[in-house]
């Protein structure tokens, strides 16, 4: 088991050195560090000092891969390639455009994002689950047949519908709560349930179809035959024999998008004014502050990574027939 | 000439896309196993009471990609030679002229004859009072607009209903005289069998679904004519003539995504096939990509992109251009986010047909890679690719409008449902609430969603043989 | 005796786009306490649709209609409630696929809990001691421990003892096994139908056994049934039935049987295929197939009635009323040389052709090793050796049939011959040709001279694909026959010399039944003038009457062109009628090679015996 976790984290190497040199191409090959302060500055009345001056106060104001000037080691450490690229890998971030340390950002930032993404998806799935097996206990029945209808026109409406409609109704009309802000402890309750909420019902389409067609699926199998041919009931059939199947997909589907959880969601955090990970990142990219952006993409695919490893290892634990060599 | 046309690369993949389209389908025509299971779709009243509503927004959408620049009135008329107008247009626009010409100075309600906000006006006596004054196009006809504008709207929707329901009663007899001559029996049996749904295909509910909207479309031809029916925007627009504009948008990120994507996708076909080091650097390829989250590498690279357009504005000449290929780098990207997941489900299917016994037969029998990759393996995929294409196509119409949100969507001189949920949220908070511009949005976006989630779902249904059973 | 179930006019069917698909057509049967009912027929027949009403476990769509009797209560009208006090309990089943039968997440021992808590209602300890015994009962070693493993810890054989295990959990008085053997080796069969009497004399409990195979009934029942196109066309105790059977369906199964006794001979067929049962039959349903048949056949629909002798036969022949009006020819069996037309087969013996002793294919010290890679840079850990060094020789029109069971690597061996699969070591030679060294178009164009023909008609051809270009395919890719035109006329040659209509060349494989589809495929490989051709279980997926048909086709061919067979198979009755040389195979290696003859009525190897001992006899009824 442990030589497994090794091994698999060993593969993630080759995959994070793509990343990493596909974003140096993004951020620094495709436009020149020159290109970027220009945009910044405004392209038409910017002299070179100003550009200069931008992009030492950046560090942007060294070589790309090589750096001629230096001598040594410093050839190869004192170029943008090792400082801001490979940087990444020791987890130093560097610094945002107005001044503040990355790391620092996402580690304060972080537990805003936990507290909206980790209650929306528990209460998500359990609800989507729920009524996907009251769907599938109904099959064929006009309430099936319905349920998915509202299911797809749940998944019609955009997301930015919901929180628009959620936060004018809960927080304008009926004033409930607050439309946005944030806090920690028990005070902070008030700011969470709407976004949750809002969360919740969003994904809930999707989730619902989703997995019914997985417990369809599982009902269609042998297994489900020879159980009934036990003399079990319906619903025993259903809670314990396909539950316990497709309940393998669900989980390990969930398992995936777990560390990705840190990230946080970009909209309804924005929109809530939620300080996490997603608002800092809507934020940084509308400022166009690209060092932030550059380190949540190493973030987002560390973590993904990391949701891949975890998900071979929760088949171990959920489905009999797997072990890992 | 009065006019030049202009193909824009958008345009160019839409019109490509639509011969592709009509290829197939005359191809499918003649072969029983790819007409089986369209045949069901077609049985299916829900699925073609979508398509109708599809299709005419694709009308729409195709109007709107017919672009042209039209002749400017020269100052130099001998010389023979004509200016065009910077400005380009398309046909959509040429037909709603009106709606596009006629601009109020800021947001108004729909079908209001006041402004939105209080002006200070100079009356004729020289008092200066602030007063919302009468929007300059929006019930102008009107002399006292309180008493006249519920008579007057009410007596101009029967007017237009009266139109449409006699353009609709026109045209479905013409379809089903059409019918009935391609059946070869009479146009009155033809008429109570389709009526009673006792036609294999539903052309009842395609006829009632296309009445409603022609109904609809001609009360909002003729009431557009006097009001703005969906108000105005910040600087006057009509929304209702943004939102149709819109509809384009949607289209060409729905579809030419996927078109952009096919090619990168087949390689998980490739990969499935020749196994070893193909399938490693395609998976490779696939998880490095995947493992980045969709909206930071689309912001990444949509990011890039301006600032490369601001430090080479002289490659990017006219903003429709500009705004065309941002539009286009937009599907690629997106493009390059969703093509792992077809990729993927290409790679595993190929692996699993790769060892049928017909793919083993021709092997025996000596046909080379190319002929069991073109004759065996891709006619085995394609359902799925048709699968997935329709289904991805409401997904991406609903991200348009999140990528835009954030900033990273088309650009913002494009018309788009994004785009006008994005200025009205910075309304949001203004008392009365600007709302017109989110029902707009809503209306038009959802109905599009809505008509292609269901009718992707039929053809899932019908095209996926493994949830056939129940 | 008072019977323990009894069906009375039971009917099962789907309404299909079709109109409605009768599977089950007004059935009535007896079965008494203690004994094994056997009800017989071919796919589409029935059969299984018949057990899933009793058990009312039929899949939505289906609809039943009758009345089933359980001792004095009516199970198509009890309450669900109480049905499922039935299932399980009274009456038991076991499935066809013990692979895919039982829950892959529960443990065997919650599996047989279930079913120990629904109708025994035993908790706990006690459920556990009980479900010990039962795994015990069916002779799974070590109960104790094995009772906490999954079903993917058990091979094919032991989950079927498993479900044996979990039917019995409820006592039941009938046990209703559908195919309970057909997914199993040879071997591994007869050790299941061995415990499945065991238990049935113990307990006293009938069983209900449906089955395709002769073998199997003559092997298992006390009475038999059998079933064609949803009705039941005749009922008789086994002696009799295997005596003299009396219906000409039946008669016709028994003839089409391969066999020692059929060698040289070429088998008799049954015309046509089984008609659709979505029609309204007027007459016998089996005229249109039977070679009997007179008008009255086709007019007036036999009833079953009592024949002499005991047993029931739904049939005009013995029926007074009716067979005094048929126009000549006694009422008696059809001999066995009935030849379909056009099939006609010399009377030479095989292989008496000129250049016969021509060894076309010389396999020596063949390997195909499959490497278990694992790790970072996927470094070999060890190899299953699928083949582990085979030799054989096949000669020109002679048959080499390839017997074992599954995973015993025959099917490899067939593979890569054919270069379809990698060979570690060893050498290939057709001819003067050394195959295993050939690479890229050098071996392409070496690829028409062998061909092979597959097991699965339904995989074995692109869905995709007309029969023409499915048939030309190996042409164009050999640059063979001609400009279009002429492939063409070639294609309407090939298609009628393995028995189609050449109209059929614009239509799609689905639309052509299991035999047809594997004619076609024959007519493919036959496209580039092979000389040998490798059959890999060619019939095992095909009824015994379509079998007859291939293996008579098969026959022809190689008598016409002096083809070589290297046939793969399972089932030693098509190896006594087809093959002129045998190999047994066991575990990557032969383990027994010689002349048929000499292997089969004299085996020298321990597994050859075991093989042949295991295969199911069938009490000759000649």
């Amino acid at each position: 088991m442990i030589a497994y976790i090794i091994r698999r984290t060993l593969y993630a190497i080759p995959i994070l050195i793509g990343v990493n040199l596909l974003t140096f191409v993004l951020f620094f090959v495709v436009n020149s560090p020159d290109d970027i302060a220009r945009a910044h500055l405004g392209v038409k009345h910017v002299t070179q000092d100003a550009i200069e001056k931008w992009k030492a106060e950046r560090g942007y104001d060294k070589p790309l891969i090589i750096n001629e000037r230096a001598a040594g080691v410093e050839k190869i450490t004192g170029t943008i390639f090792f400082e801001k690229s490979l940087a990444l890998f020791a987890f130093e971030f560097g610094r945002s455009d107005d001044g503040r340390s990355i790391g620092q950002e996402i580690s304060t930032r972080m537990w805003p994002s936990l507290a909206i993404a980790v209650p929306t998806l528990i209460i998500g799935i359990g609800v989507a689950v729920s009524f996907a097996l009251l769907l599938a206990f109904f099959r064929g029945s006009y309430i099936d047949l319905w349920g998915v209808v509202i299911c797809i026109i749940m998944m019609s409406v955009s997301g930015l519908f919901y929180i628009i409609g959620g936060q004018y109704l809960v927080g304008k009309l009926w004033h409930l709560v607050p439309i946005s802000g944030y806090d920690v402890g028990v005070h902070g309750f008030k700011f969470i349930v709407l976004p949750v909420v809002i969360g919740v019902i969003g994904g809930l389409g999707a989730g619902i179809r989703l997995y019914r067609t997985f417990f369809l699926e599982e009902l269609g199998k042998d297994y489900v035959r020879t159980a009934r041919a036990k003399g079990l009931s319906e619903s025993r059939v259903l809670f314990t024999h396909v539950l316990k199947n497709a309940m393998i997909p669900i989980l390990t589907g969930v398992v995936v998008i777990l560390p990705t959880l840190f990230m946080g969601s970009l909209i309804l955090e924005s929109f809530f004014g939620i300080p996490g990970l997603g608002s800092y990142t809507i934020d940084a990219i509308q400022a166009q502050d690209f060092a932030v952006v550059r380190a949540m993409v190493f973030l987002g695919s560390v973590l993904y990574i990391l949701g891949l490893l975890l998900t071979d290892i929760s088949y171990t634990l959920v489905d009999p027939r797997v072990r890992l060599a | 000439m009065p006019f030049q046309p202009v193909i824009l690369w958008t345009d160019a993949l839409i019109f490509l896309l639509l011969a592709l389209v009509i290829a197939f389908i005359l191809i499918a025509r003649r072969r029983e196993h790819l007409r089986a299971p369209w045949r069901e779709v077609m049985r299916s009243k829900m699925a073609m009471g979508c398509l109708v509503v599809l299709l005419a927004y694709f009308t729409l959408g195709l109007l709107d990609s017919l672009h042209f620049r039209p002749a400017l009135p020269s100052a130099d008329a001998s010389n023979g030679r004509v200016d065009y107008s910077t400005e380009v247009l398309s046909v959509l626009d040429l037909a709603a002229a009106p709606l596009r010409s006629r601009v109020e100075k800021t947001y108004s309600a729909p079908f209001a004859a006041y402004s939105y906000a209080r002006e200070t006006v100079t009356r004729l006596d020289g008092t200066q009072v602030r007063e919302f004054p009468r929007l300059q196009f929006g019930g102008a006809h009107l002399q006292d607009p309180a008493a006249e504008r519920g008579r007057d709207i009410l007596l101009r929707s029967l007017r237009a209903l009266l139109v449409g329901g006699i353009i609709w009663l026109l045209s479905g007899a013409l379809l089903v005289a059409l019918l009935a001559r391609r059946a070869n029996t009479p146009f009155r049996l033809m008429l109570a069998n389709i009526m009673r749904g006792r036609t294999a295909i539903p052309w009842h509910v395609m006829l009632y679904t296309s009445g409603a909207m022609m109904l609809l479309a001609a009360w909002c031809v003729a009431l557009s004519g006097a009001y703005h029916i969906l108000g105005t925007g910040k600087v006057g627009q009509d929304v209702f003539y943004e939102a149709i504009k819109s509809i384009r948008t949607g289209l060409v990120i729905g579809t030419l995504t996927t078109l952009v994507t096919l090619p990168f996708a087949m390689l998980g076909v490739l990969a499935g096939y020749f196994r070893g080091w193909v399938d490693d650097v395609v998976q490779y390829v696939y998880t490095t990509l995947n493992s980045i989250p969709d909206v930071l590498l689309i912001a990444a690279a949509i990011l890039m992109l301006q600032v490369y357009m601001a430090n080479h504005p002289d490659q990017f000449d006219t903003i429709a251009l500009r705004a065309d290929v941002r539009l286009l780098f937009l599907c690629l990207i997106l493009g390059i986010t969703s093509w792992t997941g077809l990729a993927r489900l290409l790679r595993g299917e190929t692996l699993k047909l790769r060892e049928m016994d017909y793919v083993q037969a021709a092997v025996a029998l000596g046909a080379g890679h190319a002929a069991i990759i073109r004759r065996h393996l891709i006619p085995n995929v394609m359902h799925i690719v048709l699968i997935t294409m329709v289904l991805s196509f409401s997904g991406l119409v609903l991200a348009e409008a999140v990528l835009s949100y954030v900033g990273v969507g088309v650009d913002p001189s494009t018309m788009s449902w994004g785009n006008m949920i994005n200025s009205a949220r910075l309304e949001m908070a203004r008392e009365p609430m600007v709302w017109w511009l989110l029902l707009a949005a809503f209306v038009f976006m959802f109905t599009l969603v809505l008509a292609a989630n269901l009718f992707s779902d039929k053809v899932r249904d019908a095209f996926d043989p493994r949830l056939r059973k129940l | 005796m008072k019977p323990l179930l009894s069906i009375k006019n039971l009917s099962t069917w789907f309404e299909t786009s079709q109109g409605r698909l009768r599977a089950v057509d007004d059935i009535s049967l007896d079965i008494a306490p203690g004994e094994v009912f056997a009800l017989l027929g071919e796919s589409g027949s029935g059969k299984s649709l018949t057990a899933l009403s009793l058990m009312r476990l039929l899949p939505g769509t289906a609809r039943s209609r009758g009345e089933i009797w359980l001792h004095d209560e009516d199970l198509l009208r009890l309450p669900e409630i109480r049905m499922r006090e039935v299932r399980g309990g009274r009456v038991a089943m076991i499935f066809q696929e013990p692979m895919t039968s039982l829950n892959p997440v529960l443990s065997v021992g919650t599996q047989i809990g279930e079913a120990l808590r629904a109708h025994r209602g035993l908790k706990g300890k006690h459920a556990e001691r009980r479900a010990v015994a039962l795994l015990d009962a069916v002779g799974i070693a070590e109960p104790q421990r094995r009772i906490h493993d999954y079903p993917h810890q058990f091979s094919g054989g032991m989950k079927q003892r498993v479900m044996i295990a979990i039917a019995l959990a409820g006592e039941p008085e009938l046990l209703i096994a559908d195919e309970p053997t057909t997914a199993l080796d040879v071997t591994i069969q007869a050790q299941i139908l061995e415990l499945l009497r065991t238990l049935q004399k113990e307990r006293n409990m009938a069983i209900l056994l449906i089955t395709h195979d002769l073998g199997v009934v003559s092997q298992m029942a006390d009475r038999v049934a059998v079933m064609y196109a949803g009705e039941v066309v005749e009922l008789a105790s086994r002696a009799q039935f295997l005596s003299a059977p009396r219906h000409p369906y039946s008669q016709k199964l028994f003839d089409s049987l391969p066999g020692r006794a059929q060698r040289g001979k070429s088998l008799a067929v049954i015309r046509g295929m089984v008609p659709p049962l979505t029609q309204t039959f007027s007459g016998c349903r089996f005229a249109p197939r039977c070679d009997l048949a007179w008008q009255t056949c086709r007019d007036v629909t036999p009833a079953l009635l009592a024949a002499e002798g005991g047993g029931k036969v739904r049939c005009h022949l013995y029926d007074a009323n009716y067979s005094v009006m048929r126009p000549a020819a006694p009422p008696a069996r059809l001999s066995a040389c009935n030849v379909q037309a056009g099939a006609a087969v010399g009377p030479a013996a095989p292989g008496m052709r000129a250049g016969a002793d021509e060894v076309l294919l010389k396999v020596t010290g063949l390997k195909v090793h499959f490497p278990i890679r694992k790790g970072l840079f996927k470094r070999k850990v060890g190899e299953v050796r699928a083949v582990d060094g085979v030799s054989l020789a096949l000669r020109a029109g002679r048959t080499l049939a390839l017997v074992g069971e599954s995973g015993s690597g025959k099917t490899t061996v067939g593979k890569s011959i054919l270069r379809l699969l990698p060979i570690t070591s060893g050498d290939v030679h057709y001819g003067a040709v050394d195959l295993d060294s050939l690479r890229g178009g050098a071996l392409r164009a070496q690829r028409g001279a062998l061909q092979i023909i597959f097991q699965d008609p339904h995989s074995s051809m692109n869905p995709r694909m007309m029969i023409a270009d499915i048939v030309a395919e190996g042409m164009i890719a050999q640059g063979m026959g001609g400009d279009e035109r002429a492939r063409l006329a070639r294609i309407d040659r090939l298609l009628e010399q393995v028995g189609l209509s050449p109209d059929v060349k614009y239509r799609y494989p689905h639309e052509f039944s299991g035999g047809q589809r594997q004619r076609v495929c024959i007519a493919r490989a036959l496209a580039v003038n092979p000389r040998i051709i490798i059959c890999d279980e060619p019939t095992s997926a095909l009824d015994v009457s379509v079998q007859a048909q291939i293996l008579n086709l098969l026959k022809r061919l190689q008598d016409e062109l002096g083809l070589a067979y290297l046939f793969i198979t399972h089932n030693f009755a098509v190896v006594e009628y087809l093959a002129h040389d045998v190999a047994v195979m066991h575990q990557g290696r032969i383990v027994e090679h010689g002349g048929a003859e000499q292997v089969l009525s004299n085996p020298q190897h321990d597994y050859t015996r075991r093989l042949l001992s295991a295969v199911p006899k069938i009490a000759h009824h000649a």
